[in-house]
């Protein structure tokens, strides 16, 4: 085991279940010292993953390519049904991991700053590190099962953390929702397993991705697998029509946002699709859904983060719209580029995140936009890093968001997928706008803070990472994307996404300045540069009167876009008014018809010579019908089965 | 003067008739069972419905089933059951029964449960059927060396099982020590 | 000791241990502790015999009681959960003024009874058997005899459990009548070659509709509300667990063995069942506020599951069989391990198991919390519990049976997750919610404590080395 590259690959799971055993046991009593060993934990998770994941992105012989696998014990065996417990590292693992350490390390160290005055400090290092593990193993497993296991595992720490104050409504709600919304999405994601379960008989992700090149699963059937374990995905990415959960699951803390709902977990199902590239591209209807599905959220959610006020609820949706952009890349073969956008909105939707919360201790815990304005000199750190960030979310040249954006909708294009192209490049102008009109609204301008409080700079821990993060955000665009097409992250992903890029028969062309690629590329510089002009033109000061007579022409699609396209409240009716009341029903008849006597137990007087009488002129006789009933039915139906 | 071999005018065999008529009386006192308002009548209508299933196993050959029958259900367990009603009759209340809402919807799924059961069991053919493990039906002898022999686990566990139900019967009898306390 | 005593040795040492119990109870009068420590020696003496016997086919009494792999395997497991539930009642029904010798003397003849079943070769020790099985928790049902409740529901359970076996006895006869044999293995040799006739049919839906009673399948699951919510809540743990696990022995026994030749009948038929028993069970659960009922219905969804396996069991999946007895002792011990937590909770005589009960147990109790999370995380069918591979296996041998069943086990899925909400919910009131005022009076004396600790292990080790069980079922389903 000591030759083999991943020899320290265990030690990525180990050290963060420790950090989390240690700290729930006894966190309580180490008080504000909690974090220590959660977050040294990280820190040499952090070391070791990059140990990892550099040489893999750079195709190195052992870590790139194929990738290297790791088996650790056999988790089951019976019979045929082998589940092996292993590790594998490729490149598309090393791209994961570079995103999931460095923004999980970042983001303890921005915690010890941020939760330093609440009361259950320790409880939250402990479900930080909780989730590190998870999504590590997530990402690092080379079997399904151990994958939907993780899947389950993030879900359960999302759960845990969004619902951190549970003390308030709003927080458990929220925390449920998004349970639950997960569930549904789960359940396709199970099914899907045990069709893959049926076709290969067993659930090793390289057994069936050879079985699927081998041409094992075609026609239909890939399709309906396909779709089944994209249902997972769009659970647990908050693709339409299962989005409702992320929004509201802004309700937890601050770095959680950044952390899970930005840069990690969210990310899990792109990166299912992308692990499973040969699936989805062996089905060409599965593909165009994923496109349409991912295409149709980033614009949907972006119409809604026009109008929203609650900086973290902007964030949000914003959010949706970059994981639509990935879901779109992968729908049209872009894998590399969705992988590539992966990791840049990592960097830099964890940056932003950051930064709100950064202004929201700054402000003494407002997140409404409309009360604050003109912070950017009180808070120069946290307003250079969040412009940072905006430039590269609104895909400006040279910072990130632009060479992974541009990639996407250069192959959309390219791949003949106008139709995704054009609405992608939409969707980046208006990303644009509504990101500067968060800047606008946050820090330019008139204040608008309540004058009670005293704005202030965070602490070094606070601000740290948002420098920190502030620097892949300028750089990792280039770095990894450059020269065009060609950049490290094409060589380290290539070999990943061969077997699908040959199912789907993509050819990789070479880059021209000055010629497809290069115009392609002028529109969406083009496009981002008008949304943002516009978003600076109307937000840069006060212009009430122009943004009110705008509102009030358009009124219902601000209304529209303000109650989020009323999905809340569709999803209100059909499943909690409507389910419930099929379950009522059921409980109802069950209870009445079926079981009425109990709800006369209450009545019961004491002595059971009464309860006993009351049972004997009481319901035990309707019991007995209904068994005879019952039998009645049974007798008639096997005479007919049998005749 | 030796009986003919069926009753006249009639053509049915005198073992037929009589499982008729024995039969009908199972059933009618059954039913009376059910239906009295009496519960000693009730009572003493099990006696002959116990007694008239005695006499079928006596048509049927099974003279020792018949002769338990007669000791066990109608010299103990019928008589038992009688004693039970009157100790546990007080003055006060009537010896009236209360009778259900139900009675009709289950008399109809009585009815239909035996029409169904009448209709499937008269069109199957018994007769290809081959009986290879069933005792003689005659003497003590066979029945004895059957009991001990393959059957003997079922006879002696089924002594086991009413050991235990006599056990839990006398603890739920049983009247409550004084210190014992009584649960909300 | 020879061949034959060695190989009913567990049924006898089992019956001998219920009498001793009372025996000792005569001797030392009135001790709590006595007789469960009689009824414990003699369940570790019978695991003894059932170990030393070694797995090996053994036939006793003129073949009317036949040992192997799977008897050993049931042996054990039914074993496993009468110690388990010795453990987890003496306090309990202690302490509201109850013997324990009567207790456990009769919950060794149940025990016996389950062996009975599991060990028994024709229609007749079958039967009796599974009476031997039954009639124990019918008296434990109205175990707290001055409850009104728990006499009430023993009432019911005994008056309609009653009715059922009748309504089994005589499709029995039926089976009887039609084959011209006792003999399980003749009478699936007789119905192999003959046809379906009408009395089949009747005798197949007579014994579906007792078999179904005895498991609290739907639409025939009526008294297990009111008899699971009056007994004692460690009994009511007994009642969700013992009975059902011997009563799929018993379907075992009846459906795959004598009725294997008639399974295209009865298998469409058991497949609605199961999926309604899923369906309702689950859907009612969920709008309980009572964690003793919820668990009550939450049984009726795991016999649902159980049927899975059964079904695909009845269209030629072997891994069907396995998946009923790696899920009766994954369900035995998750089971027993949360009904354990409602006992503790439940300290004070009188004391109520609703959900807000439980609120903030994690801030009072938290081993207890921690504990009844996992069992119920467990139950729920989250990995790495037993719970997880005991739905995995069923709902894995559906799908390869292929067919109806693969639809079935689609409805198992669904269930699953619906499942997940109110079993989760228990988990928020454990750790999310403000303790309630009062708190509620927690006590765990030592023996519950073990018994608590069993289960979990159980749970645990289920769940993090499945391996381990799952070659014992391979060995009790070889031919």
């Amino acid at each position: 085991m000591t030759d083999t590259p991943l020899s320290t690959a265990p030690l990525l799971l180990i050290l963060p279940l420790i950090g989390f055993a240690f700290t729930a046991a006894f966190g309580r009593r180490l008080g504000k010292r909690a974090h220590i060993v959660p977050l040294v934990a990280i820190a040499a998770v952090w070391v070791l993953a990059m140990g990892l994941a550099i040489p893999a992105l750079l195709g190195d012989p052992a870590l790139g390519g194929e990738g290297s696998s790791l088996t650790l014990f056999t988790w089951i065996a019976s019979g045929d049904l082998i589940f092996n417990v292993g590790i594998h590292v490729d490149g598309l693992t090393g791209a994961l991991l570079l995103v999931v350490t460095s923004v999980g390390a970042l983001v303890h160290l921005y915690s010890v700053g941020y939760m330093s005055h609440d009361g259950s400090y320790w409880r939250f290092f402990a479900y930080l590190n909780l989730f590190m593990f998870s999504m590590l193993l997530l990402v690092l497993a080379d079997n399904l099962l151990v994958v939907f296991a993780a899947w389950e595992l993030v879900g359960l720490s999302s759960y845990l953390l969004i619902g951190f104050w549970y003390t308030k409504r709003e927080p458990g709600l929220a925390s449920k929702k998004a349970f639950i919304t997960n569930r549904v999405g789960d359940v396709g994601f199970a099914l899907g397993l045990m069709g893959l379960v049926a076709v290969f008989g067993s659930l090793d992700i390289h057994t069936i991705l050879a079985g699927i090149e081998a041409g094992a699963l075609t026609g239909p059937a890939a399709t309906v697998i396909a779709l089944l374990v994209f249902c997972g995905a769009v659970g647990k990415s908050a693709q339409f029509p299962l989005h409702v959960w992320l929004p509201d699951a802004m309700e937890g803390p601050t770095p959680v946002s950044a952390l899970i709902h930005a840069a990690t977990m969210v990310n899990a199902g792109v990166y299912l699709v992308a692990r499973m590239s040969p699936l989805f591209a062996a089905s060409h209807e599965a593909m165009l859904i994923v496109a349409a599905i991912g295409i149709f959220t980033a614009i949907f959610a972006a119409s809604i983060a026009f109008t929203q006020t609650d900086i973290k609820r902007v964030l949000a949706f914003s959010t949706l719209s970059q994981l639509g952009y990935m879901f779109a890349a992968l729908g049209v073969g872009a894998w590399i580029p969705a992988i590539f956008h992966l990791i840049t909105h990592g960097f830099f939707k964890g940056l932003l995140f950051l930064g709100s919360g950064s202004v929201i201790h700054a402000v003494d815990g407002e997140q409404e936009m409309p009360k604050m304005g003109g912070l950017a000199r009180k808070i120069p750190i946290t307003y250079a890093t969040m412009l940072i960030g905006t430039i590269a979310i609104a895909g400006l040249p040279p910072l990130a968001g632009f060479w992974s954006k541009d990639e996407i909708l250069g192959e959309a294009f390219k791949f003949g997928f106008g139709w995704v192209w054009l609405v992608g490049l939409l969707v980046a102008g208006m990303t644009a706008f509504y990101m500067f009109r968060l800047m606008g609204m946050t820090f330019w301008g008139e204040s608008r803070v309540n004058p009670a409080v005293h704005v202030h700079e965070s602490p070094w821990t606070m601000t740290l990472p948002l420098v920190a993060l502030a620097v892949p955000t300028i750089v990792a665009g280039f770095l990894l994307g450059f020269p065009f097409a060609d950049g490290i992250l094409v060589h380290g992903l290539k070999p990943v996404f061969a077997p699908a890029n040959e199912l789907l028969g993509h050819e990789h062309e070479a880059w021209t300045l000055f010629g497809i690629d290069g115009l392609l590329m002028l529109a969406s510089v083009t496009i981002a540069a008008i949304g943002t002009a516009i978003g600076i033109r109307l937000f840069s000061s006060d212009h009430t009167q122009l943004l009110s007579s705008i509102t009030t022409r358009l009124r219902p699609l601000y209304e529209g876009s303000r109650s989020r396209w009323y999905f809340d409240d569709l999803n209100d009716l059909v499943f909690v008014q409507a389910g419930g009341r099929v379950a009522r029903a059921l409980w109802w008849f069950d209870r009445r018809v079926v079981d009425g006597a109990v709800n006369g137990v209450g009545t019961i007087a004491s002595s059971s010579g009464r309860g006993l009488r009351q049972i004997q002129t009481g319901r035990v006789q309707n019991y007995a019908l209904g068994i005879a009933v019952g039998l009645i039915a049974m007798v008639i139906v096997y005479l007919m089965v049998a005749a | 003067m030796p009986l003919p071999p069926t009753i006249p005018f009639i053509g049915i065999t005198w073992a037929d008739a009589l499982f008729l008529l024995l039969g009908g009386v199972v059933l009618g006192s059954a039913t009376l069972v059910v239906l009295g308002r009496d519960i000693i009548r009730n009572g003493l209508m099990l006696i002959l419905t116990l007694g008239a299933l005695a006499g079928i196993y006596v048509v049927l050959g099974a003279s020792i089933v018949a002769g338990a029958q007669v000791l066990v259900y109608i010299g103990a367990i019928s008589v038992l059951i009688l004693f039970a009603i009157m100790l546990t009759q007080s003055k006060s209340a009537s010896a009236q029964l209360n009778f259900q809402t139900q009675a009709l919807p289950a008399a109809l799924a009585s009815a239909l449960i035996g029409i169904l059961l009448a209709v499937a069991l008269g069109a199957t053919q018994w007769g290809s059927t081959v009986y290879n493990d069933t005792p003689d039906p005659a003497g003590t002898a066979t029945a004895a060396a059957v009991l001990f022999g393959p059957w003997l686990l079922a006879f002696e566990v089924a002594s086991v099982l009413i050991l235990a139900a006599v056990i839990g019967g006398i603890y739920l009898a049983m009247k409550p020590a004084e210190s014992e306390e009584i649960e909300a | 000791m020879s061949g034959e005593m060695m190989t009913i040795a567990p049924l006898l040492t089992v019956i001998f241990g219920a009498v001793a119990v009372l025996i000792a109870d005569m001797v030392v009068p009135a001790r709590r502790y006595t007789p469960i420590a009689v009824a414990l020696a003699a369940l570790g003496a019978a695991a003894v015999f059932i170990t030393a016997q070694g797995g090996g086919v053994t036939i006793a009494l003129a073949g009317a009681y036949v040992t192997g792999p799977f008897v050993s395997y049931l042996g054990l497991l039914g074993i496993t959960v009468t110690t388990i539930t010795l453990l987890m009642t003496p306090d309990h029904v202690g302490d509201r003024g109850y013997p324990t010798a009567e207790f456990a003397s009769i919950l060794l003849f149940a025990l016996a009874g389950a062996i009975l079943v599991a060990a028994s070769t024709d229609l007749v020790t079958l039967f009796i058997g599974l009476e031997l099985l039954v009639i124990p928790g019918y008296l434990l049902a109205g175990y707290a005899k001055r409850d009104p409740l728990s006499t009430e529901g023993a009432v019911k359970y005994f008056l309609l459990g009653s009715f059922s076996s009748a309504i089994l006895l005589f499709g029995i006869v039926l089976l009887w009548g039609s084959s011209g044999t006792a003999s399980l293995s003749g009478i699936a040799a007789a119905l192999a070659s003959g046809s379906a006739t009408p009395a089949l049919a009747v005798a197949l839906a007579l014994i579906t509709t007792g078999a179904s009673f005895k498991i609290a399948a739907v639409p025939f699951h009526y008294w297990t509300p009111d008899a699971y919510q009056g007994s004692p809540t460690p009994i009511t743990g007994y009642l969700s667990v013992g009975p059902k696990v011997g009563a799929f022995a018993l379907a075992i026994k009846l459906f795959l063995v004598a009725l294997a030749p008639l399974a295209l009948l009865w298998v469409p038929v058991v497949a609605v069942l199961a999926a309604a028993t899923m369906t309702l069970g689950n859907l009612v659960a969920l709008t309980q506020l009572n964690v003793k009922r919820m668990l009550a219905y939450s049984s009726i969804a795991h016999t649902g599951y159980l049927m899975v396996g059964l079904v695909a069991a009845g269209l030629g999946e072997v891994a069907g069989i396995s998946g009923i007895l790696f899920y009766g002792a994954a369900y035995a011990f998750m089971n027993l391990g949360a009904f354990a937590v409602l006992t503790a909770i439940q300290g004070r005589p009188g004391s109520t198991t609703q959900l807000s009960d439980l609120a903030g147990l994690g801030r009072r109790h938290p081993l207890l919390a921690i504990l009844a999370a996992v069992f119920l995380l467990s139950l729920t069918g989250i990995p790495p519990t037993a719970g997880f591979f005991a739905k995995a296996y069923v709902i894995l041998a559906a799908v390869q049976a292929g067919g109806a069943a693969a639809l079935l086990a689609i409805v198992a899925v669904l269930n699953a997750a619906v499942a997940a909400c109110y079993y989760l919910r228990v988990i928020i009131y454990l750790f999310m919610r403000e303790p309630a005022e009062p708190p509620v009076e927690v006590a765990t004396p030592p023996l519950l404590r073990i018994g608590l600790i069993l289960a979990a292990i159980g749970t645990i080790a289920l769940g993090l080395a499945p391996t381990l069980l799952i070659e014992a079922v391979a060995r009790a389903i070889a031919p």
